[in-house]
């Protein structure tokens, strides 16, 4: 795109007077070589090509019409304002208003065609339109300015779309594999820890029949090396409806849980959310609730049985294009058919995540909580907890629909009853494959 | 000295066109275009002469030489990768001042082995004095850039590129990989040779070169999973099922990566 990035104002006066008599095929043969430089950014080539094909055929309206756009956008008095403008409206979720103004510079020449480009391309990222992030972005990518990050966003987007699925295989080292998914209330161990290797599948596919509305069902198994009593294997199936208005977004999700944990039902689960975004340029801040009903499908849990409200506040910055800081803070109600394991639990929780590169991205995130229990134990004293968890997680990208993972984690949790006293550290690594489409 | 090569070249392609012009295709509506580009081109309308070679380009009888005159074009407007696409994928006989162009666009996207190899396979050809003064420097100056061993950053930057370009453009993908795979040789120990090797196996496949993937991994001594792979699609491209048929068997047995694909091919193998 640099070698195209001067202004075709010299392409737009007056298209030459042909003393030949009109050649509509041989105008049409001009206008489609225009077309296709203006469908791939090309704009100085196209505009010529326009040229030639009205100087061709001064009845062909269609390529009049199309170097009049190009001529029109070439311009325009300030194309850095008209994209700072637009970008301005992207950042704070207004896309469709950001939209209008990137397509107007996108059609034009100049430095400010790519970047148009580009954002449009995160656009249709955004809203999960594959087919237009591709083209998007792979002409943003011609331009050097943009080549590594345009190039990066075309991974994601070539695993986007209508229809996504990713398969995740990953051996992992537990040093307290008891603590399944869900376990009940947090830390109620059955035994002392013991160290397994287990590997974890994940299969996770996700459908968008709209742009509003998703389909997602994820299953997850995992098969234990040694402790075969805690072969686990969890599904969820999940609908969600994406409302959004300029900078305000809003989700609704139901989503159903079935674990099975050696081959016997253990949980089934029922949960609404409601989740709110609002964009602030370089912040989003936003708050959600969810209500959820657990019931542990074995008696001796059954004392855990009952419903969970949880709801969080919390903002991001987007501090570079490059790094984001997620802060919220959470708070949860538990009410169990037991009420020594009902709670009412607050705390913070940070996350950074960051693009070293156009391959590799990390996220680190800690988590810190108390809570209280209902339940007065044996000698009168209520049981209080505090919890600690903290993640690290690595992503490189092998091509563009292989991802090699990594990670860690630690959780902690002490708590006045020594037998909810545990540490547990995860490390893991494996491969995702990711493919989006049609 | 350089505007003297310059104009060496200029007249060269200047030559070449008078030639075409006295082309009976003149006549149609390709042979028009043509002409009216490689006169654009002569004037220095380098945009011009793309568009008009664009509309030659889609003709079904458009030349097998137009890499001639599309390449120098392309190179003229410094858009150097889609010159070196149209280089290395045009179907006309070798020229001399079509490979002197090659050897340029491979000169200016820093593929210094790829240009060195052009510019002394044109010298050994024999150029006029210009000219072989002009590509006697390009070979000098790589020469002593590459007096030192090549370091791991080098054959970092060429495989990454190669890497990061396999998706959307692997004829270019291929030459940065291609270039990496000759760096790496130059280097006293082996740095990405498997990875390289066999990414560049799978562009060569992804062109159509499957006897150059057969020569390039047929003997290497301890194939990964995926050049293995790429070596079979190669062979069963080129309908050899001797050496496709154990190699396929070989991955659908291990159940690779390509399993279901190998198993696909190996149905497709007539026996």
């Amino acid at each position: 795109m640099i070698a195209f990035a001067a202004v075709i104002a010299d392409l737009c006066a007056a298209a030459p007077e042909s003393l030949a008599p009109p050649d509509p095929a041989e105008s049409a043969a001009y206008a489609q070589a225009g077309d296709e430089a203006r469908r791939a950014g090309d704009v100085r080539i196209a505009a010529i090509a326009y040229r030639k094909a009205v100087a061709a055929d001064r009845d062909n309206a269609p390529a009049k019409d199309a170097l009049a756009a190009l001529c029109e956008a070439d311009a325009a008095p300030d194309s850095d304002a008209a994209l700072l403008e637009a970008i301005a409206r992207f950042r704070a979720g207004d896309l469709e208003g950001a939209r209008a103004g990137l397509v107007r510079l996108a059609s034009g020449a100049g430095a400010s065609a790519a970047s148009a480009h580009f954002f449009l391309g995160l656009i249709a990222l955004r809203r999960h339109d594959r087919t237009r992030a591709v083209r998007e972005l792979e002409i943003a990518a011609r331009d050097p300015a943009y080549t590594e990050t345009a190039t990066a966003m075309l991974r994601l987007a070539r695993r986007d779309g209508p229809l996504a699925a990713v398969v995740l295989a990953e051996p992992e080292i537990d040093t307290n594999p008891q603590l399944v998914p869900d376990t009940p209330p947090t830390g109620a161990l059955t035994g002392p820890p013991t160290t397994d290797e287990d590997l974890l599948l994940v299969g996770t596919i996700t459908a968008r029949p709209a742009r509003w509305l998703a389909f997602r069902d994820v299953l997850a198994w995992r098969k234990q090396r040694q402790l075969q009593e805690l072969d686990f294997l969890g599904e969820t199936a999940q609908a969600t409806i994406e409302l959004e208005r300029r900078a305000d977004h809003l989700s609704l999700r139901y989503d159903l849980d079935y674990d099975v944990l050696k081959g016997t039902s253990y949980l089934l689960a029922h949960r609404g959310t409601a989740v709110y975004r609002h964009d602030i340029g370089m912040v989003t801040v936003g708050a959600s609730y969810s209500l959820r009903h657990r019931e542990y499908l074995q008696p001796i849990q059954a004392g855990f049985t009952g419903w969970v409200h949880a709801a969080d506040l919390g903002a991001t910055l987007h501090l570079t294009p490059q790094l984001d800081i997620d802060v919220s803070a959470l708070g949860w109600r538990e009410l169990t058919g037991d009420p020594a394991f009902s709670d009412v639990a607050g705390g913070v929780q940070a996350t950074v995540r960051a693009r070293m590169s156009s391959r590799v991205r990390i996220a680190a995130s800690a988590k810190v909580w108390a809570a209280v229990y209902d339940g007065a134990e044996p000698d009168g004293a209520l049981r209080r907890d505090t919890h600690g968890e903290s993640t690290l997680d690595v992503e490189i990208d092998l091509d563009d629909h292989v991802i090699a993972v990594a990670g860690a984690s630690i959780t902690g949790n002490q708590s006045t009853l020594e037998d909810f006293r545990y540490w547990k550290l995860v490390a893991r690594v494996g491969i995702a494959l990711a493919f989006g489409g049609p | 000295m350089r505007s003297l090569w310059v104009a060496g070249i200029v007249l060269c392609v200047a030559a070449r066109a008078r030639a075409d012009e006295a082309r009976p295709a003149a006549s149609s509506t390709m042979g028009r275009h043509l002409l009216m580009g490689v006169r654009a081109f002569k004037d220095g309308r380098y945009e011009e002469a793309l568009v008009e070679l664009r509309i030659v380009a889609r003709a079904p009888d458009a030349p097998a030489d137009l890499a001639f005159y599309l390449g120098p074009t392309l190179y003229k407007l410094g858009r150097h990768r889609e010159a070196l696409a149209t280089f290395v994928t045009s179907r006309a006989a070798p020229d001399a001042l079509t490979d002197f162009y090659l050897g340029e666009a491979c000169y200016q996207l820093k593929l210094y082995r790829k240009a060195r190899a052009v510019f002394a396979g044109l010298r050994t050809r024999g150029l006029g004095p210009v000219l072989d003064e002009a590509a006697a420097r390009y070979v000098g100056m790589i020469d002593a850039a590459y007096q030192a061993e090549p370091g791991n950053s080098t054959i970092d930057y060429y495989a990454d590129q190669g890497l990061e370009l396999a998706g959307g453009d692997p004829v270019v993908a291929a030459e940065y990989l291609d270039e990496a795979r000759q760096v790496e040789a130059l280097a006293r120990t082996r740095y990405r040779h498997a990875e390289i090797v066999a990414a560049l196996g799978k562009a060569w496949n992804a062109t159509g070169h499957a006897h150059a993937v057969v020569e390039l991994l047929a003997g290497e001594p301890s194939p990964t999973a995926e050049a293995s792979w790429q070596l079979a699609r190669a062979y069963a491209a080129l309908g050899d099922r001797a050496h496709a048929r154990p190699l396929l068997e070989a991955i659908v047995n291990a159940r690779a990566a390509n399993a279901a694909e190998a198993a696909a091919l190996l149905a497709n193998l007539r026996p």
